[in-house]
């Protein structure tokens, strides 16, 4: 059978065609502070004939201003390889330093407020969402969730909807003890999660190659689950003055390892997010 | 070891996604791109690029097929003939994807067993177009928590292994210093860390002289 590459481009690229009922190309970005209000059914928006984007959870405390800077700059950064991003995160964050203004930022990259609760209205007004931008996501792209970390301790929570994660952890001994506790939680009470781990503040990739092996090797025997590796990031002065200018690092300093590094995260993430997609 | 084999059908979905987890595990330089690519004639399973940013085409058989892998070998072979022109076009449509114009394609087969000749026809060809552009590997379904897993096994031919020159005790062994040919499926890595970074990235550009 005679094909033509344009037939079959958009398998590769995944180009997801605008559905039927998709907004007007002429619509203006949402660009309102507003809270996002979480949706009152789920029936229809998972109806739509077109798949959401894919939905990371972060877990970041609330006071964690690095782990929140580097969330920011990877769905920052994921926009930058042509990806639909969308940071969500619950309205108590609103003024707090975690999160510079909300809205439309670099390079269409969205930071939104929403009055969850719950992990489980959280992840009700992140799926909404995620179907909403899929209409208009050519080329896919990921809805960013911070998730309390309180939040997780919840014993009655309802884990079901938890997909994918992402857990940003130090390199030291106390760190990636946190971090594998909290792994074995996640895996323990969802048998379906995918859980990534991105090594930050490291020096070195051997450094965070060794970390993360003890990490995997941990959970592994553990939990007899794997960790999916995302790469590493680096804290360097860049990443710190860029939190304080509330600006991205890779916009600031893009010649800086750590802007290095960011784009190779959100490369990683992007690649798999594109995969679940099409999966 | 029978209590976590898996037992029932396998929605090809189901095994896609396994084998994907799988191939994270085990082939921890390759990254998926695309699942249910539209090949010539049919869709091939899933889409790789690997460390050389060569793409690499992976089909997989259901467990209920009969035909020891033959079916999924032709289809192989026409996988290649069909991406090679077109690689170079998907460089320059998605240059981010890391694929490399002049890396030729492979081609992965992953089946729970391959019948002898047609594990030695895609070792020949193999063979013929060199750098192991063609390889097989066997998978095991078990059910891990509920979910489907796959272990994974290259298959070498027993034939191609007889008829080796390399196996002749009239042959001396090669000299070549050449490294070793990559095989298919590459064995567990001791380390499934990711990074395209190199130690280089990480240190700081000098300051430019006024």
């Amino acid at each position: 059978m005679p094909r033509d590459l344009a037939d079959v481009l958009h398998y590769f690229l995944p180009e997801l065609e605008e559905g039927p009922g998709s907004a007007p190309p002429g619509d203006a970005p949402r660009t309102s502070a507003e809270p996002v209000a979480p949706p009152s059914n789920l029936g229809p928006a998972l109806s739509s004939s077109l798949p959401p984007l894919p939905v990371l959870g972060l877990p970041i405390g609330e006071r964690d201003v690095v782990r929140a800077a580097l969330a920011w700059n990877l769905s920052v950064e994921t926009a930058r390889l042509g990806a639909s991003t969308i940071l969500l995160a619950p309205d108590s964050d609103r003024g707090s330093p975690l999160w510079p203004e909300p809205g439309v930022g670099p390079l269409g990259c969205e930071l939104l407020f929403c009055p969850a609760k719950d992990l489980l209205g959280l992840y009700e007004t992140a799926m909404e969402l995620a179907t909403r931008q899929a209409r208009e996501a050519k080329r896919g792209g990921i809805v960013f969730v911070r998730i309390p970390t309180e939040w997780l301790q919840e014993a009655d929570m309802l884990w079901e909807p938890m997909r994918w994660m992402l857990l940003l952890s130090g390199a030291g001994p106390r760190d990636l003890d946190e971090t594998a506790g909290l792994a074995r939680t996640l895996y323990e009470r969802h048998p379906m999660l995918e859980l990534g781990v991105t090594l930050h503040g490291v020096e070195s990739i051997a450094e965070a190659r060794n970390a993360f092996d003890a990490l995997a090797q941990r959970t592994d025997s553990e939990t007899t689950r794997p960790l999916i590796s995302y790469g590493l990031l680096v804290d360097d002065l860049h990443v710190y003055r860029a939190i304080a200018a509330q600006r991205p690092v890779g916009l600031a300093h893009p010649q800086s390892p750590a802007a290095r590094a960011l784009m190779d995260v959100a490369r990683l993430l992007y690649e798999d997010a594109r995969s679940r997609v099409l999966g | 070891m029978a209590e976590l084999e898996w037992q029932g059908p396998i929605e090809p979905g189901s095994l896609r996604r396994a084998l994907r987890q799988a191939l994270r595990r085990t082939s921890t330089g390759w990254r998926v791109v695309a699942e249910e690519f539209l090949a010539a004639t049919t869709p091939i399973d899933l889409l790789a690029i690997g460390e050389s940013g060569e793409l690499i085409c992976i089909r997989a058989t259901e467990p209920d097929a009969d035909d020891g892998g033959a079916r999924q070998l032709a289809s192989a072979i026409s996988d290649l003939s069909w991406l090679a022109p077109r690689i170079s076009d998907l460089h320059k449509l998605a240059p981010e994807l890391g694929l490399s114009p002049l890396a030729l394609p492979r081609v992965a087969l992953f089946a729970p067993e391959f019948a002898p000749d047609v594990a030695a026809a895609a070792e020949h060809l193999s063979r013929l177009l060199g750098r192991d552009r063609i390889g097989l590997a066997r998978y095991r379904p078990l059910r891990h928590q509920g979910q489907l897993t796959l272990l994974l096994e290259p298959v070498k031919s027993e034939f191609a292994a007889r008829t080796s020159p390399r196996s002749s005790a009239h042959t001396p062994p090669p000299t070549s210093t050449a490294p070793p040919a990559r095989t298919l499926v590459d064995p567990p890595s001791p380390s499934a860390f990711r990074t395209g970074l190199t130690e280089a990235d990480l240190l700081s550009e000098p300051p430019v002289p006024a």
